[in-house]
């Protein structure tokens, strides 16, 4: 069996229009830059569209990319880690999307060799695509084509090793919010199944199992798994998902006034409790009903009460399609639920757009045969939707589109064009911030403040104090976590078990979130995160790296937004939450300061006027690490004592490691014999020369007429980066600041002659970055 | 990857019917052949051949074993979490959930079906709580 160090890098470049594929390699810099699935896949945009060529992308055309990409973790075991991510331009919002999944397609593809596929074009017909570690092949969906989600994975026959990801009748017919399914899980927001249904693909079957990954250090991959594996067990967010999956969030929901109730009017309804977790659990006697390699086990299935076993919903769709439509009876929301998972519907987009009909009808501004709290005729419609039939067809375009059509902006709850997930943000200031900032638009997993807000109690919710700064980092944070495709239901334990944030009191944690957020960071630990990929792939990285390589994921794809035409007021939130003061919810109520809060925002992103990162920015980011540290000649007494100090100590401390260590002895006997040595800094610098006496090197006067070889370095500027050994001999060599007098399998040996002398001389930790690798000298 | 059976093969179909995944076709007294597309890698119709003419993808032909020491799923109910990850992967359907009527919480997986267990390892592999161990049962137990 094959076995691969790391990662494969590789992905499938699929064109569907002509039926052809080929391999893009990713690159070792762009993985460091940008870790993997989602920054990769993003990485994959800049680099295949001009400036205009972005903007001109029609999401429902053939140039539009569909790309799903596998990132690091998939396949190594790790907990919560079967996931990928799927990435396009979202025919809903018109800007980027990615969207994440936990079906078993992303390990099939990953061990079938392939990081990710990179999609374009369209298929001339409704197609099959079939991926094993050959390649792709191509088939006609013949009777596929028209089948539910599942219909159409039963219709396939998968074998144990295979993997699907398919459509339902919803993305075949565009709908503009249609998802992807793989098993029983989705890639949902943002219409990724509307732009697979638009390249005519109804499946993709990828046949895993071929290819084994091992990590590149075995051994800190296993100690960071152990621990990971430790906090996310005894997290309080994870035992409660655990026996109530995410409808946990109910019961907080009615407490702090979170809940939706009739399209986010009001934030409190006495009958909500029906459909909470603990009284559907208790209801549906549930059952587990996860990812694979999942801890956390949110997912669940129950027994209905006409026999059928079905999945429970989400939080958000029984938030979209319990209150906030006025319907109490969790049986109902099981059905419904159903049916839109085999139609392919996103729940929340539909629930939201649901909701905007209702009111609007209201109101009186568009008929409609919807009314809150009469929910007959939703299953039909729902069909109506997917299929584009009747009112259905009208509704498949989302709240954005009807609002602008008809009017009622003020009440259509969506930001950029994706309807708000079922959190309320008059209940949680830094979440409405999420909802106004991300850059997918109202998805709630952008930076999902309301977890530090309400459901763990780590911040206070109504103040915009210190905010900007936590939407910033967890939206770092969640864009290297989509990189890397861990659960994003990990991260709580991750973050906040470790001792510090464990065993502090709540309220110092309060204080110190929102007066002092750098602080209450750094008191938090997500070391976890960073170890798996420095482990997996041996690449190293520090957790605060790993902040870095998000922020650089998240504000490429700001950057991408802006030139699909994204504009600064988009940055908000819909009326309702910065007007609509007065609810039926008995606690606190406000509205949300989103103006102040953005502001704040984009002054620590440092974003200009287009709402993004300046060019330049951007332009720096693609080039890091590919040019070397430019420095220039100029003469530094500091600078000139130490190196001659260091050019001592190398001269004496050399021919005493040469007659101790064997290894170096054997670099010696590779050296003529009377060979004669010289290392220098050009133009009057101090000077180090060696001569070979037998078997060992001795310390000697030589001008550079007298010696055989001799190496310089190009300025004092050079030298100091190679003496305070920011540089490695060989990066310095690379970088062309050494400059050679002599034959070239002589530099070669010099060269590892002084790795082993840094190695020897150097502590560990400073070594490391002195050579290319560190190894014991024997 | 896959298993393959060598030209040593005598044809008497006994991999045949240990295959659960039905990867093996061939005709009696001829070799038989493993579709690399479904071969899901168990090894159970190397451990069942007379010959030793399965080889595996290591590269190692599989050695003959009685069927009551092949390696089975041991589930530690204190440990399982009944998240049925194993039995959403256990290929040949030898793995099932204790009782349905049971609280969430004291559910577990259980060996429903020893017979039909190819020690394939695809259980021990897919849970995330530790809570299973190969282990290889003598014939008393």
């Amino acid at each position: 069996m094959k076995t691969i160090k790391g990662t494969s890098n590789r992905y499938l470049d699929i064109n569907l229009t002509d039926s052809t594929w080929s391999v893009y390699h990713v690159s070792h810099q762009d993985l460091i830059d940008f870790l993997g699935a989602k920054g990769i896949a993003l990485k994959i945009f800049h680099d295949r569209f001009s400036r205009d060529g972005l903007k001109a992308i029609d999401p429902l055309g053939p140039d539009n990319l569909l790309i799903y990409s596998m990132g690091v973790m998939l396949s190594t075991g790790a907990p919560c880690s079967g996931r990928f991510e799927v990435v396009t331009k979202s025919p809903l919002t018109g800007l980027m999307v990615g969207s994440s999944c936990g079906g078993y397609f992303g390990e099939a593809c990953k061990t079938a060799g392939w990081d990710g596929v990179i999609l374009s074009g369209a298929a001339p017909e409704p197609t099959v695509l079939r991926i094993d570690s050959g390649g792709a092949s191509f088939e006609p969906a013949g009777a596929l084509w028209g089948q539910g989600t599942h219909e159409v994975q039963e219709s396939l026959n998968l074998s144990p090793k295979e993997g699907a990801a398919v459509i339902g009748p919803a993305g075949e017919n565009k709908v503009l919010y249609a998802n992807i399914c793989s098993g029983h899980r989705f890639a949902g927001r943002g219409g990724v199944g509307a732009v697979m249904g638009a390249k005519n693909l109804k499946a993709i079957v990828a046949r895993g199992k071929e290819i084994t990954y091992e990590p590149a250090r075995p051994e800190l991959f296993d100690k960071t798994l152990e621990k990971s594996k430790k906090y996310i067990h005894r997290n309080g967010v994870t035992k409660s998902y655990r026996l109530y999956g995410t409808n946990a969030n109910v019961r907080y929901g009615i407490k702090s006034g979170f809940s939706p109730v009739r399209n986010f009017r009001d934030r409190w309804h006495e009958e909500t409790e029906k459909t909470s977790g603990e009284a559907m659990a208790e209801r549906y006697r549930t059952r587990h009903s996860a990812c694979r390699h999942c801890s956390v086990l949110c997912g669940h299935k129950g027994h209905y009460p006409d026999g059928k076993i079905r999945q429970i919903p989400e939080y958000e769709t029984i938030g979209m399609f319990g209150s906030n439509i006025e319907n109490f009876d969790p049986d109902k929301i099981g059905i419904w639920n159903e049916e839109m998972n085999e139609l392919g519907i996103d729940t929340i987009s539909a629930g939201g757009t649901m909701a905007w009909a209702m009111e609007a009808a209201e109101k009186g501004i568009r008929p409609s045969e919807l009314k809150f709290g009469e929910p007959e005729n939703i299953s039909s419609l729902l069909k109506d939707i997917a299929y584009r039939k009747g009112e259905g067809a009208e509704l498949a375009e989302g709240s954005k589109k009807l609002s602008e059509i008809y009017g009622g902006t003020g009440f259509a709850i969506h930001v950029k064009g994706i309807e708000v997930a079922a959190y309320d943000p008059r209940a949680s200031w830094g979440h409405g911030l999420g909802y106004a900032v991300h850059n997918k638009g109202g998805c709630h997993l952008g930076s999902y403040l309301i977890s530090l807000e309400q459901l763990m109690g780590y911040m206070p919710p109504h103040t915009t104090m210190g905010k900007a700064q936590w939407v910033v980092f967890m939206e770092d944070m969640f864009s290297a976590v989509n990189s890397l495709q861990v659960c994003l239901f990990s991260v709580f334990g991750i973050m906040t078990e470790p001792v510090i944030p464990k065993y502090l009191p709540k309220f110092v944690l309060n204080i110190a979130t929102i007066t002092m957020p750098k602080v209450a960071m750094m008191l938090m630990d997500w070391s976890i995160l960073s170890e798996y990929f420095m482990s997996i792939t041996g690449i190293p990285l520090s957790k605060w790296g790993l902040i870095r390589a998000g922020e650089r994921i998240n504000k490429l794809e700001r950057w991408l937004n802006v030139q699909m035409g994204m504009t600064p007021d988009q940055d908000t939130l819909p009326a309702r939450f910065t007007e609509e003061r007065d609810t039926a919810f008995k606690g606190k109520n406000t509205v949300v300061p989103v103006k102040k809060m953005v502001r704040q925002y984009y002054r620590l992103r440092r974003y200009d006027n287009t709402a993004g990162p300046e060019d330049r920015e951007i332009e720096k980011m693609m080039k890091r690490n590919r040019t070397p540290k430019q420095v220039k000649p100029a003469r530094s007494t500091i600078k000139l004592i130490y190196c001659t100090t260091v050019m001592a100590v190398l001269g004496w401390f050399i021919p005493a490691v040469a007659c101790r260590k064997t290894s170096v002895r054997e670099e010696v006997r590779a050296l003529p014999d009377d060979f004669k040595l010289r290392f220098a800094i050009w133009p009057s610098g101090p000077a180090l020369s060696l001569m070979r006496v037998g078997d060992r090197l001795k310390k000697v006067a030589l001008t550079e007429e007298e010696a055989d070889m001799t190496v310089y370095l190009k300025s004092l500027e050079a030298a100091w980066l190679l003496l305070t050994f920011q540089e490695s001999t060989c990066g310095s060599e690379a970088a062309g600041r050494l400059m050679v007098k002599g034959d070239l399998p002589h530099t070669c040996t010099f060269i590892r002659l002084m790795d082993k002398v840094e190695i020897l001389l150097l502590p560990r930790f400073l070594a490391k970055r002195a050579v290319k690798k560190w190894e014991p000298v024997k | 990857m896959y298993h393959r059976i060598e030209e040593n093969c005598i044809g008497c179909g006994a991999c045949l019917k240990a295959c659960p995944v039905g990867a093996i076709s061939g005709s009696k007294k001829e070799q038989h052949s493993i579709d690399g597309k479904v071969c899901i890698d168990c090894g159970a119709c190397g451990r069942v051949c007379p010959a030793a003419a399965v080889r595996g993808p290591g590269e190692r032909i599989v050695e003959k074993l009685k069927k009551s020491l092949w390696p089975k799923p041991h589930i530690h109910t204190e440990t399982c979490y009944a998240c049925e990850n194993c039995v959403a992967a256990c290929p040949s359907g030898a793995l099932a959930m204790k009782d349905e009527s049971l609280p969430l919480e004291q559910n577990c997986a259980v060996l429903q079906f020893p017979e039909k267990c190819v020690s394939c390892g695809w259980c021990f592999d897919n849970c995330q709580f530790d809570a299973i161990t190969m282990e290889a049962l003598s014939e008393n137990n």
